[in-house]
């Protein structure tokens, strides 16, 4: 059976048109759930590590890429509902930090959206701190460090973790200056809003609401304005 | 020693003369290339990111040519008879195996050059975008990695010789060979694992002995910590190095010394 070609040709446009209408038509985008386990389990690191095999690095750069697919979802949700995406947010970076410890978009995250865009300062704090052994910077450290004594208002912890990070190949007199004023504790809202405004320089635009937001809640804080006030005085 | 070069020349120009080895060789001009694509997505590790890309790539094409490229071409000696040809040239078993291993290993020579050079001058060109976020010595870092990722797949390449000695055709090849692939993927983590006391306790000695075991004879093709040191531009030790080296060397050998102990008994009427 032998077909003219125009013939031919009608008979490919329409299969392709229909081909086009039947994907159009099929198209089925599953809801993104939020009831995704939360749980974190050493167990169930291992397991990723196993199924990674030799690609470890690659599992923590999925993991990054996952946070940036949660943060991006957490902004299009309530404010009351976003807990759920905050959980799976610490997994994440739990599990990129347990893939690769020497990645450091894992910590700049883990201090940009973790600490300051889901408020989980504890969790901050340890995940930071967990880069010591394999990184030479000490800008983890020093962040760790300014969160648990702006936030967690724990000075003890907050000079021990300044007095390590001062202790890096890399660390700039801003860190030991920061670690001696906490020593002296005389470290106020100055201090903070210096260090906040330090950070967000080097932090990409687009994740940088986190800490914009925390840099006006300082400002617009009444004892922080009394602060500020008695520093400019005293200069 | 002439039967050997002939032979290996003869197995190098049947597999550039293969149309899935030219399009993996023109995909790996392109790959470096694409890759650039998801890792400027990342923030500061940006250099780290495209040498994780690059090693998976490097992985996948690997794992290509042997399972697409190297097992049919053996496969089809001994399915079609190809084999008795060389055979009556006359050559011994022994060359016949050699000289197929040599030419099927040299095969991955040229794609190692086009992906080296197509991945540098995309590190190149990275290093002119992100600047100082791509860490200086990171192209060295993976040439290096490059060269130690691919070692185990030349054991890999001995273990396809060691099968296919006693096996019928391409299926049963294939099946053992993916087999030893994934085992060899999985165990060092699951031994990793094991060193976990909670997982330890909960895990039957028995099974701690078969791991250990299976461990011991297949090759280590996770090199995963290498990469990973490499990625971030951390230094490796030369004992570590020369000790990765010494394993994957040793053990394709000794492969390929068991696959010709077995091909020469095995009955090819």
């Amino acid at each position: 059976m032998t077909f003219r070609l125009p013939v031919m040709m009608l008979v490919m446009f329409t299969l392709v048109a229909l081909i086009i209408w039947g994907r159009s038509a099929s198209e089925y985008h599953v809801p993104a759930s939020q009831e995704v386990s939360t749980e974190w389990s050493e167990r169930q690191m291992l397991l990723y590590r196993a199924m990674a095999g030799p690609v470890p690095a690659i599992a923590a750069d999925l993991a990054v890429l996952e946070v940036f697919n949660i943060y991006a979802n957490s902004q299009q949700t309530p404010l009351s509902s976003k807990d759920i995406w905050w959980s799976q947010l610490h997994n994440q970076l739990r599990t990129g930090q347990a893939m690769d410890p020497y990645f450091r978009d894992i910590y700049r995250l883990t201090e940009g959206l973790l600490a300051y865009e889901a408020n989980k300062m504890q969790a901050s704090v340890d995940l930071l701190s967990k880069s010591e052994p394999y990184l030479n910077s000490s800008d983890p450290l020093l962040i760790a460090s300014f969160i648990a004594h702006q936030e967690l208002h724990n000075d003890e912890l907050a000079f021990e973790l300044a007095n390590r990070a001062s202790q890096k190949p890399d660390a700039q007199p801003f860190t030991v200056g920061f670690a001696s004023s906490l020593l002296k504790k005389n470290s106020g809202c100055r201090a903070a809003l210096q260090f906040l405004a330090y950070r967000l320089e080097s932090m990409p635009e687009k994740y940088q609401q986190g800490i914009r937001n925390r840099i006006k809640r300082l400002q617009s804080d009444a004892a922080c304005k009394n602060d500020m006030n008695g520093a400019q005085v005293s200069n | 020693m002439t039967k050997f070069y002939f032979l290996t020349r003869f197995t190098l120009k049947e597999i550039y003369s293969q149309r899935i080895y030219q399009i993996l060789a023109g995909m790996l001009v392109v790959i470096p290339w694409l890759m650039l694509i998801p890792t400027s997505l990342f923030m500061l590790d940006i250099g780290k990111v495209f040498i994780d890309l690059l090693f998976l790539c490097l992985h996948g094409w690997a794992l290509v040519y042997i399972f697409f490229i190297a097992c049919p071409l053996l496969a089809r000696d001994l399915e079609q008879g190809t084999c008795h040809i060389f055979l009556t040239l006359p050559m011994s078993r022994t060359q016949y195996y050699w000289s197929r291993f040599a030419g099927i290993t040299s095969g991955f020579i040229p794609l190692l050059i086009v992906f080296l050079v197509s991945s540098s001058l995309a590190f190149t060109f990275a290093e002119s975008i992100w600047g100082t976020y791509i860490q200086t010595g990171a192209n060295t870092s993976f040439i290096y990695g490059t060269l130690l990722i691919l070692l185990p797949y030349i054991a890999l390449t001995a273990v396809l010789f060691l099968i296919a000695s006693s096996a019928t055709g391409l299926p049963e090849i294939t099946v053992f060979l993916f087999s030893v692939w994934l085992l060899c993927w999985t165990i060092p983590p699951v031994l990793g694992a094991l060193q976990s006391a909670d997982i330890q306790s909960s895990t039957p000695d028995a099974i701690v002995l078969i791991i250990k075991v299976a461990n011991q004879l297949l090759p280590d093709l996770s090199g995963s910590d290498i990469s990973l040191a490499l990625a971030h531009n951390n230094p490796l030790q030369s004992f570590q190095v020369i000790g990765y080296c010494t394993h994957h060397l040793a053990y394709a050998l000794l492969a390929m010394l068991l696959a010709i102990t077995m091909f020469k008994r095995r009955d090819l009427s």
